[in-house]
């Protein structure tokens, strides 16, 4: 891209930086819009679970229904409650939002389309996703409130309690991998199950894992069954209580920026990110970007299916699960999945 | 080799982000006041309650325990701090690397089991 | 496993042994609880004799383990029966004074006791071999890590409580600054390894090099709770449990001094002239303020905590010299100082009143002398020893430490401290006066006769120590602490 700029008669650097911001508001604009849609696909979905209809009213099946609900919260009024901390409750939507956005940096669309090709991208997405507690404990701080607060603690419990198990989950991908790029990781699940199936969640040893990570993945954004933080019977809306307007939506569309980057995380790394399920040459006809897309709206499905099929946990159901389980689990996990390289590939 | 070229873009990335989200809050509060919408009054300012003033300050003193797990993830993500580099260079250090990450583990497994026996997993 | 490997860890097999062993009794205090204390300190105990029995594998010419990471030598050696003597003494005092102090009085010691003091040896066994700043840091944080718990150890007691919380903050403050001070070495001398670090200062001593000998040695003055670092000690020795004030006094001490000694020499060795100031200053500061300080104290674990920064100041003067018989008289006062301090402590154990509360206010034991004229006799002896009073043995390493001073051509600094020594005499004396010949007072405590045989014996044992039969021990004390010496001048 930065050569077909520097085409038009600019200087490379300059190029370089057109292309840059270019690249970044591709990500981002569509991601926004994106999130959008994704909205609307939640709330079809789970009205169809429920044998309702869902948004219809809107544009044509109510397509147009989030854009709808985000015009009217941009022109509302915000709202901050008298005893707050006027400058970290503005501050704190913004952090989510923003990380939420960041971490998309780094993941590869397609062969050589990535906007920060580093080669610690699994770390970078690591790091990025744990700054997002941030934005919840300080929303839940500067609302003064109670209800907010208590969903703070429980977020900021809940997160970092999923973050270890994810973490050592990663550990078994990139010990498969060999490396922390996803672009890497990817490519490495190219045909390597039987020469046929490109996707590391078709190997036995890395299937119970996957699976894990899909199931740490909802907790960590804290999806239904997992969703304590915003439980409305006990806590209202959770941190976003005293939220209004656009601040309000902020943390909507970072919650749902967040779900479709977890969705892309399962796609990569354990069932081939960009390339075709099966490693037959017509299939590389179709682009990446649609493979990876598709594999992302099955998890979103997924993800939708059991947040309107399955009751919510308890908060210590929800703890027990994360420390009692899938960590000795993921622990035992990175032991076994060293010792069986150790044992066939490095020795 | 890094190529830390690559981190600009990421930078770039920031600050843009960071203006995006900062336009999402502020933009709505000045439009907001052009509309008339802004209309702000005791009663709507105050927290959010069941239909009373609140009781008490909402920074209440609150459970131990998410003391408790706040200071088991640390010890586990730091845990997973050093296994990242061991985890991509397990082939340059062979079974000497791998015996030793092995015995760590294997401490922090025993610290594990210590907590557990005592309660400290333990939510009830 | 290559020979390198297997050879390293063989070095190592005292810090190997407690490690497991340590692991082992948390999983069987996990299971059982604190049921299992005495077993587990039984266990403890005997997992540090063992270590201290396999540090007699030690080659005679020492040897380098994990590539320069740690070297055991006649001085590591020496260093680690102190420590294991005195981890294993703490433990062994241990149950009663808990039993006394458990909340609810269910009469149980907790059983992660034992096993702290078991991985605070791990980690001054660490100490005291590390001839790298990557062990070195590791070795005393673990310790530290260790101590800070066991200094909060009663947590329903406030003053427990306190006690560790201020050792924590202040230690992680000391702990920062020796970090800094290491980064500062490791960045303008390339290396952790002392050796390498050696060559560096003596190529070129300046900037970044002088800085970074600076914060390490004011992180390593904080860990002997020498003056200007000593501000935590009367606090943690007052509030912290006394069998845990008794080990803080003795073990730790040994092994910071220890590592503070092989820093000095071995990383510093060729800006001696540079470090000697600083240790100077150290040495002064610690005898002057550790004396005068005491006399206003009316709590004997305070005044103990004073009578130790005052004891660190003397084991400096040793090292000041910076010559091999001043290491080998610091080592040697190290050793007769864990004696008399152990005595000491084994002694305030024994101070308890008829409801089985421990006594440390001074003012209530006047009148001690009559109900328990064995135990003053004891409490003298170590007292008058502490002071560094001829017939007795605390007097003979204050001789060596002099001694070396004058030899280095530190004759004002002898003469200070031979004139603190006598300042700190009279805050000895006046404990020993108030209990022996102080009229009780009318609430004086009910004092229990009852004893315990293995205290008794510790006491014993101590008490022959540093009588006048100690000037036996002499000889093999001077050769065990010349052959330490010698092993850093190599």
């Amino acid at each position: 891209m930065t050569a077909w700029f520097a085409s038009w008669g600019l200087t490379y650097e300059a190029a370089w930086l057109v292309a840059t911001i270019v690249g970044i508001l591709a990500i981002a604009l569509p991601l926004m819009l994106a999130v959008a849609m994704i909205i609307y696909a939640d709330r079809k979905i789970w009205a169809a679970i429920a044998l309702r209809r869902g948004p219809n009213v809107v544009g044509p099946f109510g397509l147009l229904q989030s854009f709808a609900d985000g015009l009217k919260v941009f022109l509302q009024e915000t709202i901050i409650p008298s005893g707050a901390n006027r400058g970290l409750f503005l501050i704190a939507p913004i952090i989510t939002f923003t990380v939420a956005l960041m971490a998309w940096a780094v993941i590869p669309f397609q062969a050589g389309v990535v906007l920060a090709n580093i080669n610690v991208g699994l770390l970078y997405i690591l790091a990025i996703s744990s700054l997002g507690v941030y934005g919840v404990v300080i929303s839940g701080w500067a609302s003064n409130s109670k209800y907010p607060f208590f969903s703070a603690l429980r977020a900021a419990a809940q997160m970092i309690s999923y973050e270890v198990s994810i973490g050592f989950i990663l550990i078994s991908v990139v010990l498969y991998a060999g490396s922390f790029n996803l672009s890497v990781i990817t490519l490495a699940q190219k045909g390597n199950i039987l020469g046929i199936f490109s996707a590391n969640g078709l190997n036995p040893l890395l299937f119970p894992i996957s699976v894990m990570f899909l199931i740490s993945s909802m907790a960590e954004t804290a999806r239904a069954p997992f969703d304590l933080t915003e439980a409305e019977s006990e806590l209202v809306a959770g941190y976003q209580t005293e939220y209004s307007s656009m601040s309000f939506a902020l943390f909507w569309l970072g919650e749902y920026a967040n779900v479709i980057l977890m969705c892309a995380l399962n796609a990569i790394l354990f069932w081939g990110g960009w390339l075709p399920p099966v490693d037959w040459a017509p299939l590389y006809a179709v682009p990446g970007i649609i493979w990876l897309f598709a594999k992302i709206l099955l998890f979103f499905f997924i993800f939708s299916w059991v947040k309107a099929t399955v009751p919510r946990y308890r908060y210590d159901q929800l703890m027990r699960l994360g420390w009692k389980v899938f960590l000795p689990i993921s622990l035992f996990w990175v032991c076994l999945v060293s010792g069986w390289l150790m044992l066939t590939r490095y020795s | 080799m890094t190529d830390l070229s690559q981190y600009l873009p990421i930078l770039i990335f920031l600050g843009i982000a960071v203006g995006l989200s900062a336009l999402f809050v502020f933009l709505p509060m000045g439009v907001s006041r052009l509309t008339g919408t802004h209309n702000p009054d005791a009663a709507k300012l105050s927290e959010y309650e069941c239909g009373f003033p609140a009781f008490e300050d909402s920074r209440s003193q609150f459970d131990v325990r998410f003391y408790l797990v706040a200071i088991l993830f640390i010890i586990f993500d730091l845990e997973a701090a050093f296994l990242f580099p061991w985890a991509v260079s397990l082939q340059d250090i062979g079974w000497a690397g791998w015996t030793t990450m092995m015995v760590f583990l294997a401490e922090l497994a025993l610290g594990l089991v210590y907590a557990w026996k005592k309660g400290a997993l333990d939510w009830e | 496993m290559n020979h390198d490997m297997s050879a390293s860890l063989l070095l190592v097999a005292p810090e190997l042994t407690l490690t497991l062993a340590g692991l082992a009794l948390l999983i069987w205090a996990a299971f059982f609880g604190d049921r299992h204390a005495t077993g587990i300190s039984i266990a403890a105990v005997a997992a540090l004799v063992g270590a201290g029995a396999l540090t007699s594998l030690a080659p005679a010419a020492g040897g380098n383990a994990f590539d320069g990471l740690a070297r055991v030598d006649a001085f590591s050696t020496f260093a680690h029966v102190l420590i294991y003597f005195a981890a294993a003494v703490a433990i062994i005092i241990a149950p009663r004074f808990f039993r006394a102090h458990t909340p609810g009085g269910h009469g149980l010691m907790r059983a992660e006791y034992p096993i702290l003091i078991v991985f605070a040896a791990v980690g001054m066994g660490m100490m005291v071999s590390a001839t790298d700043l990557m062990t070195l840091y590791v070795g005393l944080e673990m310790n530290s890590l260790a101590a800070y718990v066991l200094a909060s150890f009663i947590r329903t007691d406030t003053r427990s409580a306190e006690a560790g919380l201020k050792y924590f903050v202040l230690g992680a403050l000391a702990s920062g600054i020796l970090l800094y001070g290491m980064s500062l070495l490791y960045g303008f001398s390339g290396t952790t390894n002392f050796a390498g670090i050696a060559a560096a200062m003596g190529a070129d001593f300046s900037g970044g090099l002088v800085f970074g000998l600076v914060f390490v040695l004011a992180g390593l003055a904080f860990k002997i709770s020498a003056v200007p670092f000593h501000m935590w000690t009367p606090d943690v020795y007052e509030g912290a449990p006394t069998p845990v004030t008794a080990f803080f006094a003795s073990a730790p001490k040994v092994a910071a001094m220890a590592l503070t000694v092989r820093v000095c020499i071995e990383a510093f060795g060729p800006t001696t002239l540079d470090w000697q100031q600083i240790i100077i200053f150290l040495a002064l500061a610690s005898t002057i303020l550790g004396a005068v300080g005491a006399i206003g104290q009316r709590n004997i674990k305070r005044l103990l905590a004073y009578s130790s920064i005052n004891n660190v100041g003397f084991a400096l003067i040793g090292l000041a010299a910076g010559s091999e018989a001043g290491v080998a008289a610091t080592m040697s006062y190290m050793a007769v100082y864990v004696v008399m301090t152990l005595g000491s402590f084994l002694c305030i154990l024994q101070l308890r009143d008829a409801g089985g509360a421990y006594v440390e206010d001074i003012a209530r034991m006047a009148g001690l002398g009559k109900a328990r004229p064995w135990l003053v006799g004891a409490i003298a002896l170590f007292m008058f020893s502490l002071a560094g009073i001829p017939p007795l043995f605390g007097f003979w390493p204050k001789f060596l430490v002099f001694d070396a001073a004058v030899r280095a051509g530190l004759l004002p600094l002898a003469i200070i401290g031979a004139l603190s020594s006598v300042i700190s005499a009279f805050y000895y004396l006046k404990v020993i006066k108030t209990m022996a010949f102080d009229e009780a007072p009318a609430d004086a405590p009910q004092w229990t006769a009852e004893g315990n045989a293995v205290e008794t014996g510790l006491i014993g044992f101590t008490a022959t120590a540093i009588s006048p039969l100690g000037y036996l021990a002499i000889a093999p004390l001077a050769y065990l602490s010349g052959n330490a010496a010698l092993a850093l001048f190599r």
